[in-house]
């Protein structure tokens, strides 16, 4: 209302505008109050959430594992308690954080990690209340010393926290295994059961039977602010521990065969032929369990993984080898069962065989020969003429008929991981696999165990203990009994009898007899003990890459068999100079435990007590 | 003027809804700083910065503002030399070098420098309206403009000095400027932005750049001489091919309008350049563009995009109550007594709350626009205008920033945001509305 007239026009103008201008206000306000109605009304809800869970955080409590007993109830696997040493950057200035790792290291005396954990720390910065863990397993007289100089360090604080533990360190440790962080392939397929982060079992009874060990996790629901601090806690579970494994192992057992076979590279394995409860397992190189429950240093990883010895192969059932004259066990049960052989047929032993159009030669072990010799004369002395010329009567299918139905190449079963099957040749395998067909020669080579016949020790042992219990094939277990938190049993796991296998009195007899005859007059003389009735057999696996495996299974008492011990010697040599002096010494030190009869619950109790249970 | 006089003029509902929005305001800063205790003096520091607001709004009411239209030039060159010394003696607070620093307050002066330049412009356009058709009239209020913004934009506050801009295009306009300068200058400003933020948030987008010959192309361009003048090039073929097409079609342009448009969008293009390399920093970029994408910054700005949505939209329509935000108390909401106050009272007071607020905002601008309808001079209306358009653009970049629809430019919320020079430069705005309304029938 410009007071000027000439301003009539213009001010008209200047109205419409304004008005014009105005009506673009009312779309601008109209357009904000619509989109603070779809956030506040229509998703209303989505928003709800979302800030809820934006103030809330879980933190998980990873139970203790479950302990791991043997089975007269000595611990071999639990938990202790280890020191974690924590950092936050609260609100100190960078100098000050500086100056607080620089203590931190002084204490650890190692200046490398400097760099590594400026870096956790600054990546902390974001939430500087919450604590990241800078070192884990400080040990005790560090944690110590931190607590001391805690007042002077500000920023850090020292978490307890539970930690695997193997006391015996090295002993059993292919079977028990060991522990490690979950891997993105693991997470992949236990989703429902583990976290990230989370700590499971990586070989071993830690990985088969991990379920049961892992217990459950337990956690804390709290409130937290943006910067991280916890306000207060809204919900919380205690988490419970893991159940606890015994074993069918026998501690003394194993100590006994760990010590025989000392720095040797190779395998011990014990079983119980009455029910495939398998008492020692032994496969060297071995490791430190101890050693995975912190992240490994590059050495160790080398050391581990790539490696040529294999430390963490269980060679008991990942590793194959021909069993060598070992196998001459089954051979004759399978000739006698057949009637391919008599009891006083004899074959002359000129120290070699020749066989086919080209006259190929097949020698014997012993160059000069045995002369003539019957059965039990072959058998003791492992003359290897004679079984080519039962090999030859008997024909390769029966060969092999006998070994699958022994369980060999098939997995016996046993409650570790990654188990190898091994190998039974046949014509139709060889045809398939090599494109070729079956020969004599080979039948002659199966014969005496040796040619494409791949086994794992396990499993000729597991064999050995079926022929030797008239007949009946176990499958060989270690975890006996599962205990729940507070020491109930809750499961215990009875011998599982795969088939029966038919074997006349007169053959068992004839077999038991030959394989004392070995140890007492022929090539297992090594493994002979006063005052003890022993059964075995001796091998020598030829080894195309370098020295032979010396083979030894044998049995006791041979009446009435309780333990079968199978000991493998890597690139030993021969199986009587090499494997059953092994034997021996176990068999010596075993003489107080057999007879022992199955271990009454007093027994077990009383081990208990004693560790604390 | 007598006093019985001046109240029956008074303008009662610009004065009460300005008063209840500063009384909320301080409702909420205390809100905003409580978490949990009574510990942080801000709001009580809010307080006193009212109180000497109330005394500068006094004065602005009671002096004519006549005065301003006489000696207003005085107080933009005094707003100038503040502006320039700030950049040397300010302060750096938040990365920008804007508060003159007292014993124990600090002054804001690009936030006073607001009024003095609305003078400057209502001075220069009420004066010159009979020539406000030609394009030279407009050479001086963008001058006008420009100095200051400049100045602002050194310390550097892209949001404050981007401001400037729109007041000074709706003045412009409502002063009787031919729209089609207006639009030409707008069509400008849009290319000069556009272009540097479009490779920015290409940038972050390869799957979109992979597939398109032509953004690739541009993106090119900025930074190679090149590629850059091919660009150009192409741009005034496409345009000459589209003037031809139009007088072919017999619609009435002529030559010099195909000349404008091409120095127009060649000049924007060109512009774009120094603004993409030489005047934004890559994270202002980010900051800019984080509202349309959180990932492209999202510890930052996308962070504060998140937080401030999720306080928004949790609030429900009644919200959680005074106190009861967890957004707010356990400081999940960045910035939460400044910029993002808004937030704080949408998450506790609801959907009801923040329309509350948005329509005691609308009250101030409407009430704004009527006056300058009503003002007895040109330069009263154009003050009025100035007034609320600064008001409007606040308002609408700071409510639009919070609800994730305007980039984050760190504006703070007119009368509401804590901000000492903010609120008495706001209350002195208002007390120049009520006092252009109360003189209306003087002569």
């Amino acid at each position: 209302m410009w007071q000027i007239k000439s301003n009539r026009i213009e001010y008209q103008k200047f109205k419409n505008r304004i008005l014009l201008f105005l009506y673009f206000v009312v779309l601008v306000f109209f357009v904000l109050c619509l989109r603070l109605f779809q956030l506040q009304i229509i998703n209303k809800q989505y928003f709800k959430e979302v800030s809820k869970e934006n103030c809330i955080q879980i933190l998980f409590q990873q139970a203790p594992r479950g302990a791991i007993l043997d089975r007269k109830g000595d611990i071999l696997a639990d938990n202790r308690s280890a020191f974690s040493l924590l950092f936050s950057p609260l609100n100190l200035s960078d100098s000050d954080i500086e100056k607080s790792v620089d203590k931190i290291n002084n204490i650890l005396g190692e200046d490398k990690n400097k760099e590594n954990f400026i870096q956790k720390i600054s990546f902390q910065k974001r939430y500087p209340f919450t604590y990241s863990c800078l070192m884990r397993n400080i040990g005790r007289k560090k944690m110590f010393q931190f607590a001391e100089e805690k007042p002077n360090i500000p920023g850090i604080n020292i978490q307890t926290e539970t930690v695997r533990f193997y006391p015996r360190k090295n002993f059993a440790s292919h079977v028990l295994g060991h522990i490690g962080e979950i891997n993105s392939n693991e997470l992949l397929k236990r989703r429902d059961e583990c976290r990230q982060g989370n700590v499971v079992g990586k070989i071993g009874i830690e990985k088969v039977y991990d379920s049961e060990l892992r217990g459950i996790e337990g956690g804390k629901q709290i409130e937290i602010d943006a910067l991280g601090r916890e306000l207060r806690v809204v919900r919380e579970i205690t988490p419970a521990k893991g159940k606890t494994l015994m074993l069918t192992i026998d501690n003394r057992l194993q100590v006994l065969a760990e010590n025989a076979l000392g720095d040797a590279s190779g395998v011990v394995v014990i079983l119980d032929p009455r029910n495939g409860e398998v008492l020692s397992l032994v496969s060297k190189p071995d490791f430190d369990s101890n050693i995975f429950t912190v992240p490994l240093n590059t050495k160790e990883w080398n050391h581990f993984f790539s490696s040529l010895e294999y430390p963490l192969l269980n060679r008991a059932i990942q590793a194959q080898y021909a069993p060598g004259s070992v196998f001459k066990i089954l051979v004759t049960l399978a000739a006698l069962e057949e009637k391919k052989v008599n009891l006083n047929d004899t074959v002359f032993c000129k120290g070699f065989l020749t066989c086919g159009r080209e006259e190929r030669v097949f020698r014997c072990w012993k160059r000069k020969g045995h002369g003539r010799q019957n059965l039990i004369q072959a058998v003791a002395n492992s003359c290897d003429v004679y079984f080519y010329e039962m090999g030859l009567k008997m024909g390769v299918r029966n060969i092999s008929d006998y070994a699958r139905k022994f369980g060999l190449g098939e997995k016996t079963g046993i409650d570790l991981p990654s188990e190898k099957k091994g190998l039974v040749p046949s014509p139709e395998w060889k045809k398939k696999k090599i494109g070729d067909s079956w020969f004599d020669g080979d039948t002659l080579n199966f014969s005496i165990g040796q040619g494409y016949l791949l086994v794992t020790p396990l499993q000729m042992t597991n064999a050995v203990c079926a022929v030797v219990n008239g007949g009946k094939l176990y499958r060989p277990y270690i975890v006996k009994k599962v205990f729940d938190d507070k020491n109930n049993l809750i499961k215990e796991i009875k011998p599982y009898k795969i088939r029966d296998i038919k074997i006349s009195d007169s053959t068992l007899k004839f077999i038991k007899k030959s394989l004392k005859e070995t140890v007492e007059k022929g090539t297992g003389r090594g493994a002979y003990v006063e005052n003890l009735s022993i059964g075995g057999k001796t091998g020598t696996a030829e080894n195309p890459h370098g020295e032979n495996h010396a083979w030894f299974i044998c049995f006791t008492p041979v009446e009435d068999p309780q333990l079968v011990v199978c000991v493998l010697v890597e690139h030993g040599g021969s199986g009587g100079s090499v494997a059953a002096p092994v034997a021996r010494k176990i068999l010596q030190g075993a003489i107080p435990f057999l007879n022992e009869g199955k271990e009454n619950k007093d027994v077990l109790k009383a081990g208990m007590e004693n560790n604390g249970f | 003027m007598g006093f019985k006089n001046s109240a029956r003029k008074f303008d009662y509902l610009l004065f009460f809804s300005t008063m209840l929005i500063i009384a909320l305001g301080i409702l909420f800063i205390f809100s905003a700083v409580y978490h949990g205790k009574i510990t942080s003096p801000l709001w009580s520091k809010q307080l006193i910065a009212v109180g000497l607001g109330l005394v500068l709004m006094f004065l602005a009411i009671v002096v004519n503002y006549q005065i301003f239209g006489q000696y207003g030039y005085y107080f933009y060159f005094f707003s100038l030399i503040s502006l320039v010394l700030v950049l040397f003696l300010g302060k750096t607070v938040r990365g920008a070098q804007s508060w003159f620093v007292f014993s124990n307050f600090s002054i804001q002066p690009s936030e006073f420098a607001k009024i003095p330049f609305i003078f400057a412009l209502s001075i220069y356009l009420s004066k010159n309206n009979r020539q406000i058709e030609s394009l030279k009239t407009l050479i001086v209020p963008l001058l006008l403009t420009l100095i200051p913004m400049i100045l602002i934009l050194k310390q550097p506050d892209f949001g404050s000095a981007m401001m400037l801009l729109p007041v000074c295009l709706v003045m412009m306009f409502v002063g009787g400027a031919k729209s089609i300068y207006l639009l030409s200058f707008f069509l400008y400003v849009a290319i000069t932005l556009g272009i540097p933020f479009l490779i920015t948030y290409l940038s972050f987008h390869q799957d979109i750049l992979i597939n398109s010959v032509i953004l690739k192309f541009i993106t090119m361009a900025v930074t190679h001489w090149f590629q850059g003048i091919v660009f150009i090039l192409v741009i005034v073929l496409v345009l000459a091919v589209i003037f031809y097409l139009l007088i072919n079609f017999k619609f009435s342009v002529n030559f010099n309008n195909f000349i404008i448009t091409s120095l127009l969008v060649v000049g924007g293009c060109i512009s774009s350049c120094f603004v993409q390399n030489f005047f934004l920093r890559g994270y202002q970029k980010k900051r800019l563009l984080a509202f349309l994408d959180p990932q492209i910054d999202p510890l930052g700005a996308g962070y504060h995009i998140i937080q401030s949505k999720i306080a928004i939209g949790s609030g429900g329509f009644f919200g959680k109550g005074f106190l009861n935000g967890t957004q707010t108390q356990l400081g999940f909401l960045p910035e939460q007594h400044t910029d993002f106050i808004l937030s704080v009272m949408a998450e506790e007071w609801g959907f009801f709350g923040a329309v509350l607020v948005i329509f005691l905002f609308f009250i101030i601008i409407w009430r704004g626009l009527k006056i300058s309808m009503e003002a007895r001079d040109m330069f009263g209306s154009f003050l009025a205008v100035g007034i609320s358009c600064v008001f409007l653009f606040y308002t609408i970049t700071n409510v639009g920033m919070v609800m994730g629809i305007m980039p984050i430019t760190g504006l703070p919320l007119p009368l509401f945001s804590y901000g000492g020079s903010a609120l008495v430069s706001g209350m002195i705005a208002i007390g120049l509305l009520l006092n252009i309304h109360l003189r209306r029938y003087t002569y």
